[in-house]
């Protein structure tokens, strides 16, 4: 469960991403972030991450304030959370198998075991016959779902995606959510940053729309404008 | 378990993340082997200089030569004053017998002379090293005024008190030089390995933001850096050992009052020196390299 209470981060003197946010997202539920560019969405996932912290309010993710955890606490947390970076953020000069089992090797993980559910993920995501190929060989949306592969491999309780279908063709983009859709019957938590409407509407799931830093909607099985 | 794991992982990653980026690595290495030519070539040049301050610190200033019939009161009263005074480092009284044995050991080819004539020519002898050659004249004519014991003076002062004062100026400076050049090669052996750590500052933030820990992401940078520092230094060292031992034997023999020192132990210690030079600076510079990537 991921929860946020009074939640607010402000970049600079009078740059708000966030105010006063509260929301509570529970075990197994998906959710889309939707708004426009500059409404606090990635922003809520790096907090989540936390990669940034908040300016105030607490942040509890499976009832651990992650908002006043340590630094020296936060690799240990970050093995539990699975993420689909904008920029997918691979490493181009690694094969997709060096790719996707690298949090197995963070996690000291046997070779059998690196081997074994690397290959899993990536049969996962249908792109087995990929496993050798350099990552900047692939295509927008090969490595999209590489990074969604890299993401699930550590089997986490939560998966953040931030606009995991940007600049994919319709085709690829339902492809995608459809994968992470089959992601989130297995219990894991999902919340999808997005801005496309059709990907929203597609699915009908939860959906809090974020507008300048504020929440200005909350939906169990809405549309992308509600 | 999990902790040889993840140290195999880690020395396993350096490598391979040294040979990805080869051409970077190469470049550090060279940068690394420069930098420590010169800094080891500067380092002998100042021991040289040192020694050669050493060997003409330990020369005579001042030589009188005794009269024949001299009193060895009045001897011992000479050698006394002289050795009260505040200026004087050493005192040395040396017999009609030493000189004679001293000069079949330096000049073993003109001993023979010495048994042809039978009788010892050389005059008993008394030599001062001064600490402070400035008040030498002084002393030689306080001595020369002496005409119960003394024959002559002989005085070395002035030039030796000139080529002192040179070696102290080219010792400072020397020093100078050493640490000066030992900054430089630490900020550009620094530099060189902070450059390569920034060209993969995003892979340092993606393994922190899928929650590896500090000294994961931290070890194959500061074993690289370590590995760098060392084949750099090995170079160094290789290339110095090389010119050295053509060039040194030459000056030596070119310049006879030059004390380059070939001798094994010497080069062994520099040699020694500048590897940890380079190990230490390759892996302390990576550490602090990465520290600032790690903050994500």
């Amino acid at each position: 469960m991921i929860v946020f209470q009074d939640v607010c981060k402000r970049y600079r003197e009078e740059v708000w991403a966030l105010h006063d946010l509260t929301l509570t997202i529970p075990r197994d539920d998906f959710v889309f972030l939707v708004g426009p560019n500059g409404a606090g969405k990635s922003t809520f996932l790096k907090l989540v991450t936390a990669e940034e912290r908040p300016t105030s309010g607490v942040i509890l993710v499976g009832g651990v304030d992650i908002s006043s955890t340590a630094n020296g606490g936060l690799s240990k947390y970050r093995r539990k959370i699975g993420i689909v970076f904008q920029d997918t953020r691979l490493l181009g000069n690694r094969t997709v198998f060096d790719n996707v089992a690298l949090p197995l090797k963070i996690a000291g993980e046997s070779g059998r075991h690196i081997r074994e559910r690397s290959m899993a993920s990536i049969k996962t995501v249908g792109l087995p016959h990929l496993a050798n190929r350099r990552a900047d060989e692939l295509s927008g949306g090969e490595l999209r779902r590489i990074a969604i592969a890299r993401a699930i491999v550590p089997r986490p309780e939560i998966l953040l995606a931030d606009e995991p279908t940007d600049s994919l063709s319709p085709s690829a983009a339902a492809e995608v959510m459809d994968l992470l859709m089959d992601i989130s019957r297995s219990g894991v938590t999902i919340v999808v940053a997005t801005h496309h409407r059709e990907v929203v509407d597609r699915l009908r799931r939860r959906v809090v729309r974020l507008d300048e830093g504020r929440i200005t909607a909350d939906r169990a099985t809405g549309g992308f404008d509600g | 378990m999990n902790s040889l794991r993840t140290l195999r992982y880690v020395v396993g990653a350096s490598f391979a993340a040294m040979w990805r980026n080869r051409f970077t690595s190469f470049a550090a290495i060279m940068t690394t082997a420069v930098m420590l030519i010169v800094f080891t070539t500067f380092l002998a040049i100042n021991d040289t200089l040192d020694k050669m301050i050493e060997t003409l610190g330990r020369r005579t200033n001042l030589v009188i030569y005794l009269l024949d019939d001299a009193k060895p009161s009045d001897v011992n009263a000479l050698v006394s004053r002289a050795s009260s005074r505040p200026d004087v480092a050493q005192v040395n009284f040396i017999s009609r017998a030493e000189a004679a044995q001293s000069f079949r050991e330096t000049l073993t080819d003109l001993a023979e002379v010495l048994d042809v004539i039978e009788t010892n020519p050389f005059p008993a002898s008394v030599e001062i090293r001064m600490l402070d050659p400035s008040g030498v004249l002084e002393l030689a004519e306080e001595m020369r005024a002496d005409t119960a014991a003394v024959e002559q003076v002989l005085v070395r002062a002035d030039v030796v008190g000139k080529l002192l004062r040179i070696s102290r100026l080219a010792r400072i400076g020397g020093s100078v030089i050493v640490i000066a050049l030992g900054a430089v090669t630490l900020f550009v052996i620094f530099n060189t390995i902070r450059l390569a750590v920034y060209s993969r500052r995003e892979e340092i933030e993606i393994m922190k933001l899928i929650g590896a820990t500090d000294w994961f992401v931290r070890g194959p940078f500061v074993i690289e850096g370590a590995f760098i520092g060392l084949v750099g230094a090995g170079l160094a060292v290789v290339a110095f050992v090389v010119a050295y031992s053509r060039i040194g034997p030459t000056l030596n023999a070119l310049v006879a009052f030059l004390p380059i020192q070939t001798e094994t132990g010497f080069v062994a210690n520099l040699t020694l020196f500048t590897l940890l030079v380079g190990l230490v600076v390759g892996s302390v510079g990576s550490f602090f390299s990465v520290r600032r990537h790690l903050e994500t």
